[in-house]
């Protein structure tokens, strides 16, 4: 029994011992339990009313605890990371950063590091709360809308040599109002396909594809779509409007269009539609129709058609086989709007005619000889 | 004192005139006694470094069509177009100054020509007005100032009749068509509006009768009529005299030869008239753009005055005469007209940039001549607005100083930097009236360095003013800092030769013989 007491007492005072002895460290690293100071860090969210609504709510994180480095006098850097786990721990979704300086060179994920001075003992203990990070909610993008549970990663790094010191995480809830990336690249992806689909109407729902127009569409695709589309799924997305161009509706693509895209994608979507008809080798009077028609349907104004009509169609090699639809003359026009519109048009290609690109002055010659062609048989026919 | 003269640097004939002793301009004829000198050059083969010029190289032009050059103005202000002779380049400058040198060189037998004014259309651009002093300065003329032809024919006109009112100066050339709206009182001008087409003359008029002389061909021999340039020049001046006799008979007969046998061709006045059509439609169609401009009714014009060859043609005088329901003026010599107005323009500039070197006589008769002149073309920058309809900034041409605003002018946009920290501003000023800058002219590029760390919207005021010797001042500032930046140049100083250059080929041009 006196042996048991005694290796009792003897085990205590090796603890005791070990405790204020320079091997604390390890057994705290083993047992960070143990440690009164263990690191944490807290996440708060709080709102600046002196800023507008909108960019007023803020995330604030906070360290405190023991900072174990390895020797004294060691800088440190904090490194935050946030984590979207709504759908669990083991499926992490990235959160994206709108501000600049709250990212990692070229990557978009949300990552701030912020220096975080010198320890100046290799145990010093952070004694209060200290922000290490505060950033507004505003910029951060989640891939999908709705509440969001949100996992934020804080390591204090050795400056120098990038090696983690101490980590610590905490959750928060965070409600996202807008749409998430992953709906927008979805509805991005519609609004692409709607813009090849209007293309492919303009040229006639019974028409088969040239090789080079389903070269530009994929190109298009590609470039335009800001999803960053591979070369394989661009053509895939091609060959199924292929499929299913007998079904296609001006209507039903524009409306697509205006319901998922910006304003700025009509006119993205008209100017495809007349370069797939410059590309087509002939614009027929139908051609023209239908791509009127799409401009019509996606709220684009006549002149503003026109304009890029006239650019497109113009600088390509295509034939135009009624001409003066090009400028806007429609068969039932009384005589004063037709002269008025062959003069309007008439001073803006003489304007050109000097031009110092050899193609525009190529262009403005063949549009003013056009011009007087159709007012000299319009006005003898008239006569 | 040197003569102070006026040229008229026309597409197919050219002209000189000088002031004489009490301002009063008169033409001095070329060395054959002819009044106007065809614009045409022919390099001769065999003998070493002569040119001919005017209307022998008319002539021989049809030995050789690759050695000829005929409406050279045509490419004016073209840094793409060469002609290529014995191993040497031309630009269309040279050529011009071997007209303006011949030109030069037979007016100068009583008195050296020195101090000239060039005619130019109205509608010609910076480019062309420089390319065509350039060619006076390579032709060793001190070029004082550019004209544009109507504005020089009004001159000549209101000094020599007696006019008051709306005028309209309908000026269709040898290749180009102006059509220039004034307000003339006494010997007061006052410039409303120029409008121009820059492919549109006699040359096209006459290229309508070879396309009537092809077809003829076509038809009687199912073959082509002309195979090779030497065909084409033949025929281009076979065209220009049956369009010529189409004007005081009302058909010709002509003999076409070609290499499928021959064939009797007559061509009515009524048959030229419907295929020249479309091109009388250009004219009236210029006719309705330059009355809007000016804002006024066909009713408000009070005398047509018409100028340049090409005015001869009937239907020319028939079509104005039912558009306005009175006869057009042919008051003053429709070939000379601009040479002798460009001379009196040529004492004006004097009287204004070096009185001193004005005869007291000719100061005298120009004493009551007045000229208030117009802006020829609207002057811009290039900006990034946001579009209303897609809310996306655009490239576009913002107008600054607008067209046939009265000169001296100046007027002022504001337009803000784009982004946080922006420490550059690339100013590019523009020469036309579109909004969409593919299509018009970039005249002049700067950097505009602007201080560091800044947010944007930053205030920048641009400023364009235009003073009455064609001298454009812009003026780029910025609020804040209060740096500008300064861009200054003359009709033309944007042009494609360098003053270095202009004395180089001045200098080799100069051993140049132009008979």
């Amino acid at each position: 029994m006196i042996e048991i007491i005694v290796a009792g007492c003897l085990l205590v005072l090796t603890a005791i011992a070990i405790w204020f002895s320079p091997l604390q460290a390890y057994l705290l690293k083993i047992f960070p339990a143990l440690d009164r100071y263990e690191f944490m860090c807290r996440v708060q969210q709080f709102i600046d009313e002196s800023l507008p609504s909108g960019s007023d709510e803020f995330f604030r994180i906070q360290i405190i605890g023991r900072i174990p480095t390895s020797h004294d006098q060691v800088k440190t850097d904090v490194q935050v990371e946030v984590w979207d786990v709504t759908e669990g721990r083991s499926h992490p979704q990235q959160v994206l950063s709108a501000d600049e300086q709250y990212r990692c060179g070229q990557n978009a994920e949300f990552h701030s590091v912020k220096d975080n001075g010198v320890v100046p003992k290799k145990f010093s203990v952070l004694a209060v709360w200290t922000t290490v990070a505060q950033f507004p909610c505003q910029i951060l993008r989640f891939a999908q809308r709705g509440r969001r549970k949100l996992m934020f990663c804080i390591t204090v790094v050795d400056a120098e040599s990038g090696r983690e010191i101490i980590a610590a995480q905490e959750f928060a809830e965070y409600v996202y109002c807008n749409d998430g990336y992953r709906e927008m690249h979805a509805r991005r992806r519609d609004v692409s396909r709607s813009c090849v689909e209007l293309a492919a109407f303009s040229l006639g729902t019974a028409s088969s594809f040239s090789s080079d127009i389903k070269a530009l569409w994929s190109e298009w695709i590609r470039q335009k779509s800001d999803i960053g589309m591979s070369v394989e799924e661009a053509a895939k997305m091609v060959g199924m409007i292929e499929r299913a161009v007998s079904g296609l509706t001006a209507k039903k693509s524009s409306e697509t269009l205006k319901a998922y895209g910006e304003s700025a994608d009509g006119f993205l979507a008209m100017e495809l539609a007349l370069e797939t008809a410059a590309l087509s080798g002939t614009v027929t009077a139908e051609i023209f129709n239908r791509l009127s028609q799409v401009a019509e349907t996606l709220g684009i104004r006549n002149d503003r058609f026109l304009a890029a009509a006239q650019k497109i169609l113009l600088a390509s090699e295509c034939r135009i086989q009624e001409p003066s639809c090009l400028l806007g003359i429609a068969p039932e026009m009384d005589e004063q709007s037709f002269r008025k519109r062959l003069t309007e048009e008439y001073r803006k290609w003489n304007a050109r005619v000097t031009h110092p690109d050899p193609q525009v002055r190529q262009q403005a010659d063949q549009v003013l000889t056009l011009i007087a062609d159709i007012r000299t048989h319009r006005l003898q026919s008239c006569s | 004192m040197s003569t102070i003269a006026g040229i008229d640097l026309g597409t197919t004939f050219s002209a000189l005139a000088r002031l004489n002793g009490i301002g009063r301009p008169e033409i001095i004829p070329n060395s054959e006694g002819e009044r106007i000198t065809p614009s045409a050059v022919y390099f001769e083969e065999d003998q070493d470094g002569s040119i001919r010029v005017g209307l022998e190289a008319v002539n021989c032009r049809q030995l050789d069509p690759e050695r000829a050059v005929r409406w050279i103005k045509r490419h004016m202000g073209d840094q793409d177009w060469k002609k290529s002779i014995d191993g040497r380049d031309w630009t269309p400058q040279e050529i011009s100054s071997l007209i303006l040198k011949k030109i030069k060189q037979d007016g100068s037998i009583e008195s050296s020509i020195s101090d000239v004014v060039i005619s130019v259309p109205a509608h010609f651009d910076e480019a062309r007005r420089k390319a065509t002093m350039d060619a006076g300065t390579l032709a060793g003329l001190n070029v004082v100032g550019i004209v544009n032809e109507p504005v020089a024919a009004a001159l000549y006109y209101a000094t020599t009749q007696s006019v008051n009112g709306r005028v309209m100066v309908y000026d269709l050339g040898g290749g180009t068509f102006d059509v220039t709206i004034l307000d003339i009182d006494g010997q007061q001008m006052e410039i409303i509006c120029s409008q121009g087409d820059h492919a549109l003359g006699g040359v096209d008029f006459d290229n309508k009768i070879v396309e009537l002389f092809e077809e003829a061909y076509r038809k009687e021999h199912n073959a082509e009529l002309i195979e090779n340039e030497q065909d084409r020049a033949k025929y281009e001046d076979e065209a220009e005299d049956v369009k010529k006799t189409l004007s005081r008979r009302d058909s010709v007969r002509k003999m076409l030869y070609g290499a499928a046998g021959s064939v009797r061709v007559e061509i009515t006045r009524e048959q030229y008239e419907k295929a020249i059509e479309p091109l009388i439609a250009r004219t009236e169609m210029l006719i309705d753009v330059a009355l809007e401009e000016a804002s006024s009714k066909v009713s408000d014009i009070e005398k047509v005055l018409l100028v340049g060859g090409s005015t001869r043609m009937p239907v020319v005088q028939k079509q104005l005469t039912e558009k306005f329901g009175f006869e057009p003026e042919v008051a003053v010599n429709v070939d000379e007209c601009v040479s002798l107005g460009a001379a009196i323009h040529a004492g004006l500039t004097l009287l204004r940039e070096n009185p001193k070197k004005v005869d007291s006589g000719i100061a005298t008769g120009l004493k009551k001549v007045q000229l208030k002149d117009v802006c020829n073309h609207s002057y811009g920058t290039i900006c990034a607005p946001v579009d209303e309809e897609t809310g996306r900034h655009v490239i576009r041409n913002s107008i600054i100083l607008q067209k046939n605003t009265p000169l001296p002018c100046e007027a002022t946009q504001t337009f803000y930097t784009m982004t946080d920290g922006q420490t550059e501003l690339q100013v590019t000023i523009t020469q036309g009236e579109d909004e969409d800058p593919d299509f018009v002219n970039k005249i002049a590029t700067e950097v505009f360095e602007l201080p560091a760390d800044r947010p944007a919207n930053q205030p920048i005021h641009v400023q364009y003013s235009y003073d009455a010797n064609q001298r454009m001042h812009c003026r780029f500032l910025d609020e804040q800092s209060g740096r500008t930046l300064e861009v200054e140049f003359c009709a033309g100083d944007n042009g494609q030769m360098a003053q270095a250059e202009i004395q180089q080929a001045a200098k080799e041009l100069n051993s140049v013989k132009v008979q």
